[in-house]
């Protein structure tokens, strides 16, 4: 069952009462949310997420992480009111204001996957597949690895991650987290304009640390929606310049390595088993560096890339 | 104790810490896991060598110098004194030495 199967008012107990039990890519999420503006957004954003079996009274299910999506107390009800992110009786940040609730979640449950999921190599990367095939796209921020992704997968590439490229150090393959992609200033119109009858974004958050930020609603392409890890089998890294010319180049292994390991959140923490989950990478994929500034040329040099 | 200390032994023996090393060599450089520091280094294709070379020890300094000059005869831009060559060498077995992937016994 999908949580958009869920009546609304269903929906809303849930979410307020004993907690909303979902899959959100391979983690189990326990989520309680108390205001309107989270429960909405959270729902538009994840309807294709798969409800889980809540526990009879008396028995426990396990759960990666336990969120709830709070308003603090005092004055601060009233007066620019808050949201607070809490998870297993901590709140570990600053509460953002209460329009601000889904892009403070997203952020935090980035922090609880980086902090935890250790049994993954996390690559700091977006990842879509085509069938089974990966395609890896590491890169800093601000070099328009979001923007490529939205546009990707607005041109039919199944969506694995927009941020973590979780790998499986034992198997060598990428695991799906389709999450929303959130986009930030300038590029949020030019997705819109680049599909401008399938994107679907959320509204539009004004003000952030990180400029204005919009979420593009992960897009389900395949038959199989995305549930299916998936092997990588092409590595680009892209960046994004105003002006240049745009050009897909070979990228030699050990600059690729370097840039894997370095675009890796727990690298040094997983050692051995990283290293050689990185060569492997390197040297079964083509690796190429993406130079861009126009997004549908770069699309259509990357799907050149593939049908090469 | 570091390899270069000015009370150094007269003669060193330098062998490798670890019998087997995770490592991948592209284009002249090897990327090498550091089981120890956790850290990966990358060599040049000397400094590789030379801990190749350790690992198979224990050698005293004489022995890695003629070494080391035989790989330097095949480098067109090796420095052409024999002080220069050794400094060379001190200077990498003091890298391989700081990084933790080499071990040093001075002999009385």
């Amino acid at each position: 069952m999908k949580l958009a199967d869920l009546s609304q008012e269903d929906y809303r107990d849930v979410l307020q009462g004993p907690g909303l039990y979902c899959r959100i890519g391979p983690f189990d999420l326990r989520l309680r949310g108390h205001h309107e503006i989270f429960a909405d957004t959270f729902r538009f954003f994840y309807a294709n997420a798969e409800l889980l079996q809540l526990a009879e009274p008396g028995t426990s299910v396990f759960e990666d992480f336990r969120i709830e999506m709070s308003r603090p107390r005092g004055l601060r009800r009233y007066l620019r009111p808050q949201v607070k992110f809490t998870t297993d009786s901590e709140t570990p940040f600053e509460p953002f204001p209460l329009d601000h609730s889904f892009p403070h979640f997203e952020w935090g449950l980035n922090w609880l996957i980086a902090s935890r999921a250790h049994h993954y190599l996390m690559l700091h990367a977006a990842v879509l597949a085509r069938g089974d095939k990966a395609l890896v796209l590491p890169a800093s921020p601000g070099s328009g690895k979001s923007t490529l992704c939205a546009a990707l997968m607005l041109r039919g590439w199944r969506l694995l991650s927009d941020e973590f490229g979780l790998l499986r150090p034992e198997s060598g393959l990428l695991e799906p987290i389709p999450r929303p992609i959130p986009l930030k200033n300038e590029s949020i119109e030019v997705i819109r304009a680049f599909s401008p009858q399938s994107a679907v974004l959320g509204p539009t958050y004004s003000r952030t640390r990180k400029g204005d930020v919009a979420h593009v609603r992960p897009q389900v392409n395949e038959s199989v929606a995305g549930d299916h890890a998936a092997k990588p089998a092409w590595v680009v890294f892209p960046r994004y310049l105003a002006g240049v010319a745009d050009g897909l180049y070979p990228f030699a292994p050990g600059r690729s390595f370097l840039q894997l390991s370095g675009n890796a959140f727990n690298y040094r923490l997983l050692g051995a088993a990283a290293f050689s989950a990185v060569v492997k990478m390197v040297e079964t994929c083509p690796r190429y560096y993406l130079e861009f500034s126009d997004l549908e040329h770069a699309v259509a040099l990357i799907e050149e890339m593939v049908a090469a | 104790m570091p390899p270069s200390q000015d009370s150094r032994p007269t003669l060193r023996y330098f062998s490798g810490v670890f019998p087997e090393l995770l490592h991948r060599t592209w284009e002249q450089e090897t990327f090498l896991f550091n089981p120890r520091s956790g850290d990966t280094h990358i060599l040049n294709a000397l400094s590789w060598q030379l801990l190749r070379f350790c690992a198979e020890g224990p050698h005293n300094e004489t022995v890695l110098e003629q070494a080391f000059t035989g790989w330097l005869a095949e480098i067109d831009d090796g420095p052409p004194t024999r002080a220069e060559q050794s400094l060379l060498l001190d200077q990498h077995l003091d890298e391989l030495y700081r990084l933790g992937l080499v071990q040093c016994e001075g002999l009385p």
